[in-house]
């Protein structure tokens, strides 16, 4: 393990000089980063791939004229130059019209609070961990192929600008994903597939055999099972999947800066228009502790907030960088994240989700005749407003019961019509942090995600009808 | 003594055998949201990956922090120990092809340059279609590589590229279309006034929107749609052949699609940024043929590959971004084009669809290929002309069948998109609305 170097002798002496550099422009912008990374992957019977990553590099962004200019960099010298270079590459633009909520100055260094951290652990070790669960999925009969994969991360980051702010912040993810095939009985390949991840513990990965046991269990009953049978359904969608789909499908058209400038989607979401029942609550927001979205200031130095996005069904907030705020009169929300020193902040969301509502997963299931029941994300698109989302199992929902499993089933539909349709939302919240999200070129950024059971009454199955 | 030098004098006294990758680049780009400029940016990256070989195991260490070689060589001997296998050997001697994929001109442009062309593209672009809002990116970037090891050999190259798109939408609740023109070629040469002109075409002729009733129809696929190749390209991979995870394992000669179809990978078109004079490896650049008339000839391969499967290499050791070392990776897989032009097939169909834009290509089944994809831009043809847009449509079919008994015609144009592909006319494909 390499040892964990300052990112720069005198780093805050430098800074301060080179943002002064930057007087011409209204504001400055510095970020400086480290993140080191290691990567495991098995497939099949063997070891795929080990591979490690120390990447250290920083940004400068300036606001001029009213138009951005961004420089990134590997070399840490010569900030100053640096600086007149983003300057110049704001110049080239020409005069816009960004303007940014003026900003307090924050000065704080926060550490997280580890409780094992993945570097401190020999590879050796984390090799044979892994190793052991893709050997207990190889090892089932049945199973075909297998992918056993490992990764973590640990960035350390720090922020400065002409407004004032010097913040260090760092993060860490430790995951794991454990993925089994088998063949089903029209010789297509079926996959099941889970995860354990955690922001603060390596930990959270070991002794994880009860879940390469359950992946390649499931697998093989996924390719056994009938495949459902396309058409409009009850579904009740587990909290993993609801999390899954209240990002993609809303989450992205509530980023402010897609809405400011489009204005044919400024109409069709106009705040306090009715999005669904008056216990339809979502919302994002990076103050939820150790979830992938989780941090105390974002990349412009704003503090996370929580911000409801849809209250008692009624769209209420979206989300802002300081530039989409002062844009549309509103106030910063603390969501301008980039993916790292390689590209600008752009709005984003941190831990979005819907919040748990009146009813019990009980009493959601009692009524039902036949219905379907969703659990877990497996691939899915989004256009705006239209959705497609795998489910990784599904189950048939008879007289209130859950029922015998079912294959291929995904739920698809109009964002809009289908948050009309939610008619129960449960009592229980589960987040979970696996997610990698992607803006145009920025992927994959952490967020979180979560949500309770939700109930959508005629729901779009796939499948085959 | 240079870096690479004193990573390899380094490397040697620990490992049986060391391979340095050093790589900078610098680009500029320039970004446009809902027809203005947002953001002009510069890019500069220096990195290094070093592979090392202890037995048959591989130590793989990227890094940007480039100023302590010692840690760099220490934390991939480390890791040797536990790698993964390797079965070939480092080259003792590159020779590099023939291929410059180096336009001074190119090189040369810089972010005014790209700022004035962009906000004349999008002008033009609203100026003839103004209901329609643009994104854009241009971008331009010079890369150069050196690759050394201790086997002694030490090889050079460079190249530019020039990248970007030009997307149009028209909203409405309900009603989203959008489309956009994209390239990412060694040379800047008016990319940008083809996109105009090819966005404003399908704007315009996506404006009425018309029912399509569930059915089987004729159907082009543009080369953009052809994105459905994917699972044809993982086959002719030899990482998935040696894994036991490829349909074409065992096929090696055997008649697999219609015997109009020719496939290779080109690692000398020296037009395309999958080119350079040797791969990642330092294996000579070439052009591979995979498919000739419908039989199958051979798979990509990767110095690894190769040595595990007996044959020799074919140049496709390619390195996804500095940090991941390398596996066999196409250069620029081309279709070989045919004699019509796409305005002649969309003549000659009766009644048919022209599919653009498909979403959701990468969840085809890898080993099957059948896919179910949502249309996301798609037109209605009658009576040889395009008669408007056809809205919600879902395509299905199967890839490895569509190239082997669906094909009617292979059109004459070639367009990059991942791939470099001609449009293709397809018989009996399954359109549900």
């Amino acid at each position: 393990m390499m040892k964990e170097a300052a990112l720069l002798p005198d780093v805050r002496e430098r800074i301060d000089e080179a943002i002064k550099a930057g007087d011409k422009a209204t504001e400055v912008e510095i970020r400086l980063e480290e993140i080191e990374n290691t990567e495991i992957t098995y497939q099949k019977d063997s070891l795929e791939s080990l591979d490690k990553g120390l990447s250290a590099g920083g940004c400068v962004r300036a606001l001029v004229n009213g138009s951005w200019g961004f420089a990134s960099f590997n070399s840490l010298e010569n900030l100053n130059d640096r600086v007149g270079e983003a300057i110049g590459m704001a110049e080239a633009v020409g005069k816009g019209e960004a303007k940014l909520v003026d900003q307090e100055a924050h000065v704080e260094t926060i550490p997280i609070n580890i409780k094992r951290d993945p570097r401190t652990v020999p590879v050796s070790d984390t090799l044979e961990t892994v190793k052991s669960y893709n050997g207990i999925m190889m090892g089932t009969e049945g199973i075909v192929a297998t992918f056993a994969s490992y990764r973590h991360f640990h960035y350390r980051r720090i922020f400065a600008n002409k407004s004032g702010s010097f913040i260090e912040q760092e993060k860490m993810r430790a995951t794991l994903i454990l993925m089994a095939m088998a063949m089903d009985p029209d010789g297509m390949m079926q996959d099941a597939r889970d995860f354990a991840n955690s922001l603060i513990d390596y930990d959270a990965i070991v002794g994880r055999e009860d879940l390469a046991e359950k992946v390649a269990k499931r697998a093989i009953e996924v390719a056994n099972s009938p495949k459902v049978k396309g058409g409009k359904y009850t579904v009740i969608v587990d909290p993993d999947l609801t999390g899954t789909f209240i990002h993609e499908a809303f989450g992205h058209l509530s980023e402010a800066d897609f809405v400011h400038e489009n204005p044919d989607w400024q109409k069709i979401l106009t705040m306090g228009r009715e999005m669904g029942r008056d216990f339809l609550n979502i919302t994002d927001g990076a103050t939820v502790p150790d979830q992938g979205g989780s941090f105390k200031y974002d990349d412009e130095g704003t503090p996370a907030s929580m911000t409801y996005l849809v209250k008692d069904g009624i769209l209420t907030g979206r989300l802002h960088s300081r530039e989409t705020a002062a844009a549309m009169g509103e106030n910063p929300t603390g969501n301008a994240r980039a993916v790292s020193y390689r590209f600008p902040p752009i709005v984003r969301m941190t831990n979005t989700s819907i919040e748990p509502g009146p009813h019990t997963l009980e009493k959601m299931l009692a009524d039902i005749k036949y219905g379907i029941y969703a659990v877990r994300p497996h691939g899915g698109q989004t256009s705006l407003e239209q959705f497609t989302f795998g489910a990784d199992e599904g189950f048939e929902i008879v007289d209130g019961k859950i029922g015998k499993r079912l294959r291929n089933v995904s739920i698809s539909g109009n964002l809009f019509k289908t948050l009309k349709n939610i008619d129960m939302i449960s009592d229980d919240r589960k987040f979970e942090s696996i997610g990698g999200c992607g803006k145009g070129e920025q992927a994959p950024l952490p967020v979180g995600t979560g949500g309770p059971h939700i109930r959508i009454q005629d729901c779009v199955v796939g499948g085959e009808s | 003594m240079t870096l690479i030098d004193e990573i390899l004098t380094r490397a040697e006294k620990k490992a049986d055998a060391a391979e340095v990758f050093h790589t900078k680049s610098e680009k500029v780009s320039s970004v446009w949201n809902s027809d203005r400029i947002k953001l002009a940016q510069g890019k500069e990256t220096n990195g290094v990956a070093l592979r090392v070989l202890i037995g048959n195991k591989v130590g793989f260490f990227a890094t940007s922090k480039i100023d302590h070689p010692a840690a760099i060589v220490d934390t991939a001997c480390e890791l040797a120990p536990y790698g993964s296998e390797f079965a070939g050997e480092f080259l003792s001697a590159f020779a590099p092809a023939d291929v410059d994929t180096w336009d001074e001109r190119t090189s040369q442009v810089r972010a005014d340059t790209l700022v004035e062309m962009g906000n004349g593209m999008v002008s033009k672009a609203k100026d003839a279609r103004s209901e329609a809002r643009y994104d854009a990116v241009l971008e331009r970037a010079g890369v150069e590589a050196t690759i050394a090891n201790t086997a002694g050999a030490q090889t050079s190259f460079r190249k530019t590229v020039f990248s970007g798109y030009l997307s149009g939408s028209i909203t409405r609740e309900g009603d989203v279309l959008m489309l956009w023109e994209f390239d990412d070629s060694v040379r800047m040469n008016g990319q940008t006034d083809q996109w105009v002109s090819d966005t404003v075409k399908k704007l315009t002729d996506a404006l009425k929107v018309v029912e399509l009733p569930t059915g089987e129809y004729p159907c082009i696929l543009t080369p953009k749609a052809m994105e459905i190749m994917g699972p044809v390209r993982s086959a002719m991979n030899a990482r998935m052949v040696i894994k036991d995870m490829s349909p074409f394992k065992d096929k090696v000669g055997e008649q697999v699609f219609d015997d109009r179809i020719y496939l290779f990978d080109d690692g000398l078109n020296p037009d395309m940024t999958g080119s350079q004079p040797v791969d990642d490896e330092g294996v000579t650049a070439q052009r591979t043929s995979l498919v000739e008339g419908g039989v199958l000839k051979g798979f990509i391969h990767d110095l690894h590959t190769a040595k595990k499967m007996g044959v020799d290499p074919t140049g496709n050791g390619m390195r996804m971004g500095l940090s991941a070392a390398p596996r066999a990776g196409y250069s620029t897989l081309t279709l070989k084009p045919g004699e019509k032009t796409l305005e002649e097939m969309i003549a000659g169909m009766k009644k048919g669809v022209l599919i653009d834009q498909i979403m959701g290509a990468h969840q085809a089944s890898p080993f099957s290929g059948d896919f179910s994809v949502s249309i996301s831009l798609g037109y209605v043809v009658e009576g040889g002309k395009i008669v408007g847009r056809f809205k919600d449509g879902m395509l299905a079919g199967n890839i490895f069948r569509m190239l082997k008994d669906q094909i009617v015609e292979i059109g004459s144009e070639l367009k990059y998109t991942g791939m470099l592909a001609p449009p293709v006319l397809f018989d009996g494909m399954t359109v549900a609305t």
